[in-house]
């Protein structure tokens, strides 16, 4: 990954927890690692636990941000939240996953922001 | 927190109770069907969470678990989308929860929250006749239960209307009365357009009025179709259960609409020659009715039956003696009703005009032979009257058109007193003649001393079996019937014999 791919995703998510903050969720955590992957921003939405995937693209060429979570990530996503579960003690909380979308064109031009909130549904 | 909803699967023609268990917990947000869900369960998922967000709920957070009990049978259908959208939102307090004897509920839901009918209603409400029970079922198939006496049944269009109706109480339903009397059928004259051919005629209506199985033999162009056809027209409309009993077949079969809620007339059904077994005996993984079971009570019609594959005859054997059709699958055994009247239809050769008076007939002996080894013995040997049909001589068609020697009244008459008579003999459960298991054929067949004498000595000349006599004494205790004559007498003898293959494939 170059740095500025790096980068690029490293600011999206930045913004995306500001955002978060903007709409009344509390940032519990940022960048949790586990061993196969990493959750970008867990929040507090109420009494809701919200797993958030942040997704930073350049252009529009390839499609909208969200459009890359697919059943794969959709799956890993869920097993990385269960694994925080376990690891933080937390049993029987209601959660959610959420999908922010950021598209910044260029350095100067403001961002766009999309959130999805409930994006993944039940695991089937 | 737990529900639980009472609803019904349908196993073959019968329903069976299934509860629907419903348990809303904290967690990762999951939904899963348990209890041996087939495809078209497992897809309910989709179907109740879009209705349920559709019809302005919300759908629960968490774990969302549903147990179909008893778990251990294997489910199949949609029709437990309505009661698993109910039990969802009554666990997640959207309504309250459903008391001991709340309503056995069946729909299948579309994603905008709309209730869609179903298949095998009738088969659940024949099951809750008399029963205290609610049933909420789908609007479009109200019309269904109607012909079931005693059922509380509350339709409902929208998930929404069940989820109000949850939460005020459910109202005091309706109780159906029960099928009425048939509508008038029109009394036509079923042998109107078919000239001549008087003897396959009076040997159709014997195989009507007593259930006989028939095989018609004659050139192409004889007629044997239409005779078929018209043939099952003469018996009388079916009674109050056995609508019921049919109609509960084609609930099964997804063939009953809501504009035709149930079947009136005796069905006719003629499968094609092509016809596999399991769309002949019935099949699929939750097993449906085949056409043996949808001929229920009616004719099966055979055309060109030396097309059909051996193997497909063959599979005829077990429904015509036993009178039923067991279907094993996946999802379990089922056993269909399938009393119904074989009518074969049959070219005496490939060419098929063996025998013709006026064309030769252009087939070699050997493949003659072959043609008519393809119908095996034991097929042969369970069809009562084998029946020669000529063509009409050229131009007679027209010029003698409508002549006919008994007026069709009277003969309509003649075979309704003989299936009274039947009924009357044989009870309420509606056996017709040619059903007296063997065992009983001397209490009913009764023979004078004439008919007893002929009858043995055709037995001996044509060196008949047991079964072969046996069936000759239906088709006579038949004829006898038809003439309103309690004692079998020679002259009904010699009729029945003349139906015997021995006298028609000479």
């Amino acid at each position: 990954m170059t740095c500025r791919r790096r980068d690029l995703g490293a600011k999206g998510e930045a913004l995306a927890a500001r955002y978060l903050e903007a709409q009344g969720f509390r940032i519990r955590e940022r960048n949790v690692r586990f061993r196969r992957g990493e959750i970008d921003i867990v929040a507090q939405d109420g009494p809701i636990l919200v797993f958030v995937e942040v997704k930073t693209r350049r252009s529009r060429r390839f499609g909208s941000p969200l459009e890359s979570v697919d059943p794969r990530k959709r799956r890993k996503l869920w097993a990385l939240a269960r694994t925080y579960l376990y690891s933080r003690r937390l049993d029987g909380v209601d959660c959610r996953f959420d999908v922010i979308g950021i598209t910044w064109e260029a350095p100067g031009k403001p961002p766009v922001i999309e959130h999805v909130r409930d994006a993944l549904g039940h695991r089937a | 927190m737990l529900a639980k909803v009472s609803s019904c699967a349908v196993v073959g023609i019968d329903a069976l109770a299934v509860e629907v268990e419903v348990d809303v917990a904290s967690g990762l947000p999951s939904f899963d069907i348990v209890g041996l869900p087939g495809a078209s369960v497992r897809e309910a998922r989709d179907r109740v969470r879009s209705a349920i967000k559709n019809s302005g709920f919300d759908f629960p957070m968490g774990r969302v678990t549903v147990n179909l009990a008893p778990a251990h049978v294997p489910k199949a259908g949609t029709l437990f989308d309505l009661p698993i959208a109910m039990g969802i939102l009554a666990a997640s307090g959207q309504l309250p929860l459903p008391a001991r004897d709340s309503p056995v509920m069946v729909g299948e839901l579309s994603l905008d929250g709309s209730v869609r009918a179903v298949w095998g209603v009738l088969c659940i409400a024949a099951a809750m006749g008399g029963s205290p029970r609610l049933l909420v079922l789908p609007r479009g198939n109200r019309a269904e239960v109607e012909a079931v006496a005693g059922v509380r049944a509350v339709p409902v269009a929208t998930l929404r209307e069940a989820a109000e109706l949850a939460k005020q109480g459910w109202p005091r339903a309706e109780i159906t009365a029960g099928v009425g009397d048939p509508p008038a059928q029109s009394r036509d004259d079923p042998w109107k357009d078919v000239w001549g051919q008087e003897t396959a005629k009076r040997a159709l209506e014997i195989s009507i009025a007593g259930g006989h199985h028939a095989l018609l033999i004659g050139p192409p162009g004889a007629g044997k179709t239409l005779l078929a056809r018209q043939a099952a027209r003469l018996a009388p409309p079916l009674s109050r259960d056995e609508v019921v009993e049919v109609s509960r077949i084609y609930s099964v079969a997804g063939l009953l609409s809501e504009d035709e809620p149930f079947l009136y007339q005796r069905p006719f059904r003629s499968p094609h020659h092509t016809v596999t077994i399991p769309a002949l005996l019935g099949g699929g993984a939750a097993p449906r009715p085949g056409e043996v079971s949808l001929a229920h009570r009616g004719v099966l019609f055979l055309d060109e039956l030396g097309e059909f594959d051996r193997a497909v005859i063959d599979a005829l054997r077990e429904p015509l003696e036993e009178g039923v059709v067991t279907v094993s699958r996946v999802f379990g055994r089922c056993v269909f009703p399938a009393r119904f009247t074989l009518i074969g239809a049959l070219n005496p050769c490939p060419c098929g005009y063996l025998g013709d008076p006026e064309r030769p007939c252009s087939c070699r002996p050997a493949e003659v032979h072959r043609y008519r080894r393809r119908l095996s013995g034991p097929i042969l040997d369970r069809i009562d009257l084998f029946i020669r049909v000529q063509r009409p001589a050229a131009g007679e068609a027209r010029l003698r058109g409508g002549q006919r020697s008994a007026p069709v009244r009277d003969r309509a008459a003649a075979i309704a007193r003989a299936r009274r008579l039947q009924r009357e003999r044989f009870g309420r459960e509606g056996r017709l003649n040619g059903e007296i298991p063997f065992d009983e054929i001397h209490v009913y067949c009764v023979l004078d001393r004439e008919g007893e004498r002929l009858l043995r000595r055709a037995a001996a000349g044509w060196n008949l079996s047991p079964r072969s006599v046996h069936r000759v004494m239906r088709v006579a205790r038949t004829i006898a019937d038809l003439e309103g004559d309690e004692r079998i007498r020679a002259q009904h003898v010699a009729e029945a014999l003349s139906y015997r293959q021995e006298s028609q494939l000479a």
